[in-house]
């Protein structure tokens, strides 16, 4: 043991110096090929059926949909040339670009549109998201439930024209289309393998994208190659390698090494490649449509019917501590739940500012003067998240100094806690909320609306539900945005949820590396990136 | 020698089909639910229903139990929660790999392991044993966590001789084979030294230096063959721990074997992957237990096995 002890400094030191002159640069390669981890082996090649966030950044290369988002975080259209809307909300008529055609070489038509998604619909099909982005089409329900072969509410009147009829006139709507499971997908290769588009040899053919799937290694490598017939003009770079790397050091070495040209930044390794001249000018950070919070559920722990009690926990959260502390400053507080550019944030509100006088006094009112006869929060959190434990352990501290109350920390398996929170089991919980599409619907009616599926905390407020509703079918984008500010107000003042900061995603990047198209979902198709040689 | 036979098969069939119950029994009481993996968080309760039927969840647990070990014998672990593969077919792609990764591990162990024991065997107690045998305990106490990315900041980011991580060739294989081989070169190392020391003391030895034999013929034809025994058992764990234990190798040089495969399956629990995984291992294991058991009696015919009552007499 002494001999290990006196060891182990020797050791670190060398480690730190071998470090230390390990890279005097990065070294970049010189081909128009562009490198890029997988973080896990990809989960499906079917876009119907894709749920995790690493799948999707590969299919959407490969597939595409009727529209697109934009580094501009606005809606484009993609595969159709321009779209309608009835005054009443609940037609849309998309017109088809006539010069798209699948990898496989088939045109690309409306029927082709209805086809695919009928197909992600089907109860073969299985999807676990279908019916949740595509149920709002009229006799969606019935084809998934088997009732019919049929979505009657998809109309192809001509080969580049489908009309779509929605059941509710949500303003919103438009913007499921944007999620994989509403890609198209080319009928001839699709039915050859039997509806069930599982293997690389499959895909192969099946997609209108940039890029095309030409060889796949199991749990190793995707190789994708540019699209040469693609509508928008073939790609600028010859392909993408994306090898599965699952380890994030091993990512972060061969991105030093010049075998990766973009990776993911851990927050460990932040400050040394801050600090290292080779690096330092390679972190890049993208803001993410997506919030951190504290979840107060009303139904399970009762002291969080009383208002003022939430309250008082929200003026004894020091946000900026853990801003400072946990984020190192990287990420931006949240004043509201809505992540900042998305439609409807407002820059000039502030949330419950930090006031612990104010906060003690409202816990005194509410019956418990410096948290006598509290019961202990058991507050809930997901495991293996450094900073989700930090941010925990921060909060337990101010509310115990600010508040006297005495905070249980509940780690919990990631799908424990999911379950939990779906069944409105968790009494008080750390989580995040990343948006499925860039609208406030996402955030506020989904979230805190009674009878949402998503509102876990048994929030319940006539007038927030009544702006909400309001909101979620009015037609003029001003006024509904108006409107969900003032629903906003409402939450941020009764305090259901408390918002601590917005997601923020940092990258290495090599500087041969150019026209990178981002937005706050995340990395767009990389059909218009460059590689400087 | 049939008896002994005989009874180490069995012993290794009882020991699988423990792993086999245990893996099973473990994933059952494990928290959350298995349909909702492989349904999606979005599943509707009609759709839970229908996985939970297609995965035979909606069974008793002694009835799946049945059938799960029914599959085994046929061959048949099951399908993933989250890709909706086989197991099998998981499998198939990354014993390979892993085993090419051992085995190579396995053959610069045993080579450099045996070398360094009898170079230090060869003058005990002396500046070059010491210095062996420091070298000896570095190995065996340094993690390979910190072993890896050591060779990877030197050999491939300074030096660039090697790749960092990836799969492919003879210049992937180096690194991790030198990361997985440490430990057990150490522990060869450690047993050669003590054997042959302990043989080198006996008469036959002294006899055939008497006779005029060369060193090398002593150590050759004398020292090691009757050291061996002992040797063979270490080499027989440290192959069994190289093909269970290459998790973190795997891992961090990105070689897409069963390790590699577990840790991907446990990220996502995808729990028939690590059944399947763990059982692969765990056969692996004992099937090299086996044959080292089997080497040793051949290698060495005092070897029979005693009975309890005998033993216990």
């Amino acid at each position: 043991m002494t001999l290990r002890r006196s060891l182990l400094p020797l050791f670190a030191l060398g480690v730190a110096a071998i470090t230390g002159c390990s890279h005097k640069g990065i070294q970049t390669p010189h081909d128009n090929i562009l490198r890029y981890p997988l973080l896990a082996s990809p989960t499906t090649f079917d876009p119907a059926m894709v749920t995790d966030g690493t799948t999707i950044d590969m299919l959407q290369q490969i597939f595409e949909g009727l529209v697109q988002w934009t580094p501009q975080n606005t809606l484009a259209p993609d595969l159709a040339s321009s779209w309608t809307k009835s005054s009443d909300g609940l037609t849309y008529t998309f017109h088809m670009r006539k010069d798209v055609t699948f990898q496989d070489g088939t045109p690309l038509t409306a029927s082709d549109v209805k086809y695919s998604i009928t197909r992600a619909l089907l109860p073969s099909e299985k999807s676990p998201v279908a019916l949740a982005y595509l149920g709002d089409i009229v006799g969606a329900a019935d084809v998934n439930a088997g009732r019919s072969p049929d979505v009657k509410g998809i109309q192809v009147p001509d080969p580049y024209t489908v009309v779509f009829h929605i059941v509710k006139p949500e303003a919103s709507w438009i913007y499921t289309l944007t999620y994989p499971t509403a890609y198209v997908v080319s009928k001839k290769e699709a039915s050859q393998a039997s509806g069930e588009l599982t293997s690389d040899l499959d895909i192969a053919g099946a997609g209108s994208g940039p890029f095309k799937l030409t060889r796949y290694d199991p749990d190793s490598l995707a190789v994708l190659t540019a699209n040469a017939a693609y509508w928008d003009g073939a790609p600028k770079i010859a392909g993408m390698e994306r090898p599965v790397v699952i380890d994030a050091n091993t990512r972060h070495s061969m991105f030093l090494s010049g075998k990766l040209d973009m990776v993911d930044e851990q927050k460990s390794a932040f400050e040394s490649d801050a600090a290292n001249p080779a690096t330092r000018g390679l972190l890049h950070e993208f803001p993410r449509a997506a919030t951190y919070y504290i979840g107060l559920n009303e139904k399970t722990f009762p002291p969080f019917a009383d208002v003022r009690v939430r309250q008082a926990l929200a003026y004894a959260t020091d946000k900026a501590r853990i801003q400072s502390i946990v984020l190192k400053g990287k990420q931006e507080v949240a004043q509201d739940l809505l992540p900042n550019g998305i439609p409807g944030f407002d820059p000039a509100f502030k949330g419950i500012p930090y006031d612990p006088a104010k906060a003690r006094q409202l816990l005194a009112a509410a019956g418990y003067p410096g948290g006598a006869g509290f019961p202990t929060i058991p507050i809930s959190y997901r495991q293996s998240y450094p900073d989700l434990v930090q941010t925990v352990d921060l909060i337990r501290t101010m509310w115990h100094d600010n508040l006297g109350i005495n905070v249980e920390a509940r780690v919990t398996e990631w799908s424990v806690l999911l379950s939990e929170e779906d069944s409105d089991k968790l009494d008080c919980y750390h989580i995040r909320w990343a948006a499925d599409y860039l609208d406030p619907q996402d955030f506020y009616s989904l979230l805190l609306r009674s009878g949402s599926s998503e509102n876990h905390v048994g929030y319940a407020n006539p007038k927030y539900n009544a702006l909400c509703d309001a909101a979620d079918v009015d037609q003029d984008p001003a006024d509904r945005a108006k409107k969900y500010r003032e629903a906003a107000r409402i939450a941020a003042d009764e305090v259901p949820l408390i918002p601590l900061y917005y997601q923020t995603d940092f990258e290495l990047i090599s500087p041969r590396v150019h026209n990178l198209e981002d937005g706050l979902m995340g990395h767009l198709p990389y059909k218009h990136t460059t590689l400087a040689n | 020698m049939a008896r002994y036979i005989v009874q180490r098969i069995a012993f290794a069939i009882l020991s699988v089909w423990a792993v086999c119950t245990l893996t099973f029994f473990i994933a059952l009481l494990a928290p959350g639910d298995p349909a909702e993996l492989a349904a999606g968080e979005h599943a509707t309760p009609q759709m839970l229903s229908q996985v939970r039927h297609e995965y035979g969840l909606d069974l008793p647990p002694l009835v799946r139990y049945g059938h799960y070990l029914v599959g085994v014998l046929h061959g048949d672990l099951g399908k993933s929660f989250v890709t909706h593969e086989p197991v099998t077919d998981f499998l198939k792609r990354a014993l390979p790999n892993t085993a090419l990764l051992a085995l190579s591990a396995i053959v610069l162990a045993v080579v450099v392991g045996i070398a360094v024991g009898l170079a230090a065997a060869s003058r005990p107690n002396s500046m070059l044993d010491r210095a062996l045998m420091a070298c000896v305990l570095f190995g065996v106490t340094l993690p390979t966590f910190v072993l890896a990315p050591v060779l990877v900041i030197l050999f491939a980011l300074k030096f660039q001789i090697f790749p960092v991580a990836g799969w492919g060739g003879f210049n992937y294989l180096v690194l991790p084979s030198i990361v997985l081989a440490a430990r057990p070169a150490a522990m060869i190392a450690r047993m050669t030294r003590a054997s042959t020391i302990e043989v080198q003391r006996q008469d036959y030895i002294r006899t055939a230096r008497a006779k005029g034999l060369s060193p090398v013929a002593i150590v050759l034809h004398h020292t090691l063959k009757n050291a061996f025994l002992p040797i063979l058992t270490t080499i027989g764990v440290s192959f069994g721990y190289l093909l269970s234990g290459s998790f973190v190798v795997e891992t961090a040089f990105t070689i897409p074997g069963v390790g590699y495969q577990s840790i991907e399956s446990l990220a996502t629990r995808d729990y028939s992957v690590i059944q399947g995984t763990t059982l692969v291992l765990a056969v692996s294991f004992v099937t090299v237990n086996l044959i080292t058991d089997l080497l040793y009696a051949t290698l060495d015919p005092r070897i029979k096995i005693v009975s309890l009552d005998k033993a216990g007499a």
